[in-house]
C-alpha cells in the first residue's frame, strides 16, 4: 500500500506516548495508539546574538507603544481612546464614528497584504518577531530565567521534589508573571475605558463589572498564553500557521540547516580537521534544538511549528565561532537558493518576483488610498430622513412644504454652527430658522422644513441635494441627496 | 394542532438534547484511541491508500471538548432548553426585558423626575429639557404630527397658535394622557373663518367634509408613556406654539 503523507516531508514526530502500550497489544498484531498524549513541558535556551538583539528590539518598540499609548494626553482628553460606550474613536487629532468603519477595514487589509508581503519575502517574521504571544513569551520567558536559572537549572528544579527553595522560586515567578498580566489587562482595558479615571478605580478597588471582567480576562489570557501554552499556541491555535504553505514559496526566506555543509554531523575535537574526519561542519552540539521555543530540530528541514525566530541562528552562530568555522550554518535562506546554491545577491534578486511585487504594489495602493482619503476627510457627516407620514403639505400662500430629520454629526472637537441649504428646484428654500448648533464630536437630529412655490414644480418626486456648511469653516461641507415629493 | 394539547414534541426534542450530547461524548471516548496493525499512522485511510502519521494532539485540547459538554448540560439544567421544562434559574426573556426596563428607569427616572417637579412652562425655557422633549418628540409623536411638529392632513399641526382643545398647559396634557376624539358633527367644532384646516380647505374638501363628516382620534398616551415623559412633551409641545422654532436651534 503507498503511502502519501498529510505530514511536513522532513516533519518530527511527536514521541508517542503510548509506545510501550503499543508493544503489549502488538501480540496479537492490533495497537492501540492515542490521538491526544500528554504536552511535554520545553525548555527553551537563553539565547544571545544578532537576531536575538532584534527580537529584543521589537519586543522593547512593541511593549513601549501599548503600555504607553494610553496615557498620552491630546487635547485635554486621552490621545487614544476607543470610546466604545459612546461609539467614538479618538486617535490623535482625528475622531472615528462608527460611519468610519470603512478605514478600520481598510487598516485590516493592508496588515493582512502587508503579512502577505514580508511572509512571501521572509517568511514568518510576524511570528518570530513582533506578534504577542512571541513578545510576552520573551517577556515571561525573561522573567523565569533571571528568577529559577537557564534551562539546565529550571529542568533539575521541575524535576525535583517540593522543597521551600521550590516552593518560593515558584510562587515568586508567577507572582511577577501575574503582576505583568494584570498591568497588561489594565493597559488593555485602558484603551476603551479613561486609563487614568480607570487607575483611580483600580486603586478604589471600584471598577465596574465589565471593566473588571475585561482586565482579568485578559490578563489571564496573557498569563496563561505566555506563562503556560507558549509554543500550543502557535502549533495548535494559530490558524496562521497552518497556511504557510499557501504563503511560502521556494524563494522565501526561511530558518534552513545547511544539510550539504553540514552532514554528516558528529562531535570532534576542537581544531581537528573535520574533513580528514569525513564529518561535516554540524559538530551534533544540540544548541539549535535546546534554543527552540517550539522544541523542534531545524536540522529535518522546514517544518510548520517552526516560527522563524532565528534562535537556532544565533545559537549556531556562536558554535561555529567556537569551533572557528564560518558562521550560517544554519541561516536565513531559501529553498532555491540552497538547491541551486545562489549567493547572497542571486538570492536577493529573487525576491524582486512578480508575486512580491504584485503584493508591494496592491499594499502601497492601500496605503496612499487610505492616507488620502483620511487627508481629505471632513468632519462632518450629515443623514438626511424624509418624514413618512407626511408625505406633502400646502402651507399659506399655496407653498408645498415638505419635512425632514438632518441628523448632523459634528465629528469635530470644537461646538460648531451649520448652515443648512437646500437646491434643485426654483424657489426651493429652508422655511424658518436654517442653521443648527451642533457640540464638539456629537450628533443631533434637525427637523427641516423645505418649501417651494406651487408654480415651481410639478407633482411627482423631484431630486434635491441637501448643503450642509459649517459657519466658520468654509471646506467642511458635506452634501446628501433627497427627494422633494409635490403632489 | 397535536402541539397544544400533546407534550411529545417537548420530550422528542429533550430526548434528541440529550442523546446528541451524550453521544458526542461517546464518539470523543472512542475516537481518542486508535486500534491499528499501524503503530505510526492515526489509521484514518482516504481515497484507499491515503494515511495519515498520527501527530498526537495535546490532551487538554480533548478536554476542552468534554468543557463543552459538561457547559451544555449545565446550561440545560439551569436555562430553559428541554423542551417545557424551565430550568432551576426561572430564567425567561420576559423577565429579562423587564429586569432591563427597570433598571434604564432607575437610571433615566431621576433625570425624568427633576423635570416633573417644575411648571410646563418653566420648562420650556430650559434647552436641556426641550433638547431630551424634543427627542421624545420624533420618537412618539412624529409619525403622525412630522417631525417639525407641523402635522398633515388629519393631523393637526402643533407649532402654530390655532388650538382646537386648547393650547394651555393642563389642556395639552389632558389631550396626551387621555386623548381626543373629534366627530363632525358633534365634537371639538373648529373655526371655520380662519386660513387653517384640518382636512383640507379646497372647494372639494369642504364638500366631502359636509356630506360625509370627519371622524379624528388621538390616541390616549397614559399607558404608553410615564407621567414624567408626558409631563416633559406637553412643555415640549407647549413651547412649540410659543416661539415658533423649537429652542436649541
Amino acid at each position: 500500500m503507498a503511502r502519501a503523507s498529510l505530514k511536513p516531508v522532513t516533519g518530527t514526530t511527536i514521541t508517542n506516548s503510548n509506545a510501550t502500550a503499543g508493544a503489549q497489544g502488538a501480540a496479537a498484531g492490533v495497537v492501540e495508539t492515542e490521538l491526544y498524549a500528554a504536552d511535554k513541558k520545553i525548555y527553551p535556551r537563553a539565547v544571545t546574538g544578532w537576531f536575538a538583539a532584534w527580537r529584543w528590539t521589537l519586543v522593547w518598540a512593541t511593549q513601549v507603544v501599548f503600555f504607553g499609548t494610553p496615557w498620552l494626553v491630546w487635547n485635554d482628553r486621552q490621545a487614544v481612546l476607543f470610546d466604545i460606550v459612546h461609539r467614538k474613536f479618538y486617535i490623535f487629532g482625528l475622531v472615528f464614528w462608527p460611519q468610519d468603519i470603512i478605514y478600520l477595514a481598510v487598516l485590516l487589509i493592508a496588515a493582512a497584504l502587508s503579512l502577505f508581503l514580508f511572509t512571501a519575502v521572509a517568511g514568518r517574521l510576524w511570528c518570530g518577531y513582533a506578534c504577542p504571544q512571541t513578545v510576552y513569551t520573551e517577556i515571561f520567558m525573561w522573567i523565569e530565567r533571571v528568577i529559577e536559572g537557564d534551562r539546565a537549572r529550571r529542568m533539575k528544579l521541575d524535576q525535583g521534589g517540593w522543597s521551600a527553595h521550590k516552593l518560593g522560586q515558584k510562587s515568586l515567578k508567577h507572582g511577577v508573571w501575574i503582576a505583568v498580566a494584570f498591568w497588561t489587562g489594565f493597559t488593555f482595558v485602558g484603551y476603551v475605558t479613561p486609563i487614568r479615571e480607570l487607575w483611580g478605580e483600580v486603586i478604589s478597588l471600584s471598577t465596574g463589572p465589565w471593566e473588571t471582567f475585561w482586565m482579568l480576562f485578559y490578563g489571564f489570557a496573557t498569563y496563561g498564553n505566555a506563562g503556560w501554552m507558549r509554543e500550543q499556541v502557535c502549533i495548535y491555535m494559530c490558524p496562521y500557521a497552518r497556511f504557510q504553505s499557501a504563503m511560502l514559496d521556494r524563494d522565501s526566506m526561511i530558518i534552513t540547516y545547511d544539510r550539504e555543509r553540514g552532514e554528516p554531523r558528529g562531535s570532534r575535537p576542537r581544531g581537528s580537521d573535520s574533513r580528514a574526519r569525513g564529518l561535516g561542519d554540524c559538530v551534533d552540539c544540540n544548541i539549535c534544538v535546546q534554543v527552540c521555543p517550539t522544541g523542534i530540530d531545524i536540522r529535518e528541514g522546514l517544518q510548520y511549528q517552526c516560527i522563524g525566530c532565528a534562535a537556532c541562528v544565533d545559537g549556531c552562530d556562536q558554535v561555529m565561532d567556537r569551533m572557528g568555522y564560518p558562521r550560517g550554518l544554519i541561516r536565513y535562506s531559501t529553498q532555491h537558493a540552497m538547491e541551486a546554491k545562489l549567493d547572497f545577491r542571486g538570492m536577493i534578486a529573487r525576491a524582486f518576483r512578480p508575486r512580491v511585487l504584485l503584493y508591494a504594489a496592491i499594499l502601497g495602493t492601500i496605503i496612499v488610498a487610505a492616507g488620502i482619503g483620511l487627508w481629505t476627510r471632513v468632519p462632518l457627516k450629515v443623514d438626511v430622513i424624509r418624514d413618512r407620514a407626511a408625505i406633502a403639505r400646502e402651507v399659506e400662500g399655496g407653498k408645498i412644504e415638505n419635512v425632514y430629520r438632518l441628523q448632523i454629526m459634528n465629528a469635530a472637537e470644537t461646538a460648531r454652527v451649520f448652515e443648512i441649504g437646500v437646491e434643485g428646484l426654483p424657489t426651493l428654500h429652508v422655511a424658518g430658522e436654517a442653521r443648527a448648533v451642533v457640540e464638539p464630536a456629537s450628533s443631533r437630529m434637525v427637523p427641516v422644513r423645505v418649501r417651494v412655490e406651487p408654480a415651481a414644480a410639478q407633482a411627482g418626486t423631484h431630486r434635491i441635494e441637501f448643503t450642509v456648511r459649517a459657519v466658520d469653516a468654509g471646506d467642511v461641507v458635506v452634501r446628501e441627496k433627497s427627494v422633494f415629493i409635490v403632489r | 394542532m397535536s402541539i397544544f394539547t400533546s407534550s411529545f414534541w417537548d420530550v422528542y426534542i429533550a430526548v434528541i438534547s440529550l442523546v446528541s450530547i451524550i453521544a458526542c461524548g461517546i464518539f470523543l471516548k472512542v475516537q481518542s484511541v486508535r486500534r491499528s496493525t499501524e503503530t505510526d499512522t492515526s489509521g484514518h485511510t482516504w481515497d484507499g491508500d491515503l494515511t495519515e502519521y498520527n501527530n498526537p494532539l495535546p490532551r487538554w485540547w480533548a478536554w476542552l471538548f468534554y468543557l463543552t459538554i459538561a457547559f451544555a448540560l449545565l446550561y440545560l439544567v439551569l436555562y430553559p432548553g428541554l423542551g417545557s421544562y424551565r430550568g432551576t434559574l426561572g430564567w425567561t426573556q420576559l423577565a429579562q426585558l423587564d429586569e432591563e426596563n427597570r433598571a434604564a428607569d432607575a437610571r433615566f427616572g431621576p433625570i425624568y423626575e427633576k423635570f416633573a417637579a417644575q411648571d410646563a412652562t418653566a420648562l420650556a425655557k430650559s434647552p436641556e429639557a426641550m433638547a431630551i422633549g424634543q427627542r421624545l418628540f420624533l420618537n412618539h409623536c412624529a409619525q403622525c404630527h412630522a417631525s417639525d411638529a407641523g402635522g398633515s392632513r388629519g393631523f393637526p399641526s402643533l407649532a402654530d397658535r390655532d388650538w382646537l382643545w386648547g393650547g394651555s398647559p393642563e389642556a395639552i396634557k389632558t389631550t396626551i394622557t387621555d386623548g381626543r376624539t373629534g366627530v363632525m358633527p358633534q365634537l371639538g367644532a373648529p373655526n371655520l373663518t380662519d386660513d387653517i384646516w384640518l382636512h383640507g380647505g379646497t372647494q372639494d374638501a369642504i364638500i366631502e367634509t359636509i356630506t360625509k363628516g370627519r371622524a379624528s382620534l388621538m390616541p390616549a398616551h397614559k399607558d404608553l408613556l410615564s407621567p414624567a415623559k408626558i409631563h416633559l412633551l406637553t412643555s415640549y409641545v407647549y413651547s412649540l406654539s410659543q416661539g415658533g422654532a423649537p429652542p436649541g436651534r
